[in-house]
């Protein structure tokens, strides 16, 4: 199967981040992978980041987090509580850094699209500028070590 | 949205392009407020405001020495940021090539259930 990129979209003066990513999989079996933390564990993040602790309540009012400890060693904590459940269709659930300001609302949505899933996550943020901030970072780009990337950065801003 | 992390000071300062600009001309090496101001066709006043924000996110600092304070980049508040995109562009593509993986063992999980239930009976 050819390489699927991810596609963002982010609308000038909007505090909306959206992504699309086709995945080779019928709705139901997606929805469980993003969500049942026993599946969650076995793919969310990056392979060098380790999955300490994943725990999932599905459903409205239920808390989700999941920590990961990072190739430096640090550990990442992120945490949220879902406000809508629909299998296999729809999820939507908070956000946040453990620890840390700002809140972002998640969206996950799957469509069926002949026998396949597109994937849409949609993450509205406080404001245009904590959507902008976000973006800087999440600008559409391979997969470089930090440092390379932030030589593109810098490079692309120099041009 | 006032924050005091270094990040949101860090990212909310990158978030504009001629704050993107000086920084990728402070890469370069050290300049002067009046050195930055040439290139980007801007007042030096706007251009210390520009300064202003970057300092206060960590990401450049200025020599107290010399009159004319030149600006230099500081590497580690860039180490942060560069950390932190990494994570968030890492996360989605590695993640959904995971995924890709993992959907394909429960598919075979899916399709094997049946089978395996019809040999149990067979072999009855």
């Amino acid at each position: 199967m050819s390489q699927q990129k991810v596609e963002v979209v982010a609308e000038p003066g909007s505090p909306r981040l959206l992504m699309r990513r086709f995945v080779d999989a019928p709705p139901s079996l997606v929805f469980d992978a993003f969500t049942k933390p026993e599946l969650v564990t076995r793919w969310k993040g990056p392979r060098q980041f380790e999955v300490m602790h994943c725990e999932s309540d599905l459903r409205v009012g239920g808390k989700w987090r999941i920590v990961y400890r990072m190739p430096n060693g640090g550990e990442l904590a992120l945490h949220g509580e879902y406000s809508e459940v629909a299998r296999p269709e729809r999820v939507v659930r908070t956000f946040c850094f453990v620890g840390k300001p700002g809140k972002v609302i998640e969206t996950f949505l799957f469509e069926e699209r002949e026998g396949r899933t597109l994937v849409t996550t949609i993450s509205d943020h406080e404001s245009v500028e904590a959507r902008d901030a976000a973006l800087a970072g999440a600008v559409d780009r391979g997969m470089e070590g930090a440092y390379e990337r932030l030589d593109a950065l810098l490079g692309e801003m120099a041009a | 949205m006032p924050s005091t992390n270094p990040l949101d000071l860090a990212f909310a300062a990158l978030a504009d392009p001629t704050r993107r600009a000086i920084v990728a001309r402070l890469a370069k090496g050290e300049a002067t407020v009046m050195e930055l101001a040439r290139p980007f066709d801007m007042s030096q006043p706007a251009v210390s405001l520009h300064l202003k924000v970057l300092e206060r996110a960590g990401l450049i600092s200025r020599r107290r020495e010399a009159q004319t304070r030149p600006c230099k980049l500081e590497p580690e508040g860039l180490k942060a940021i560069a950390e932190w995109v990494f994570h968030y562009r890492a996360f989605w593509e590695e993640s959904y090539e995971r995924l890709d993986e993992l959907l394909v063992e429960m598919k075979k999980e899916k399709t094997n259930e049946p089978a395996k239930g019809r040999s149990r009976r067979r072999a009855r």
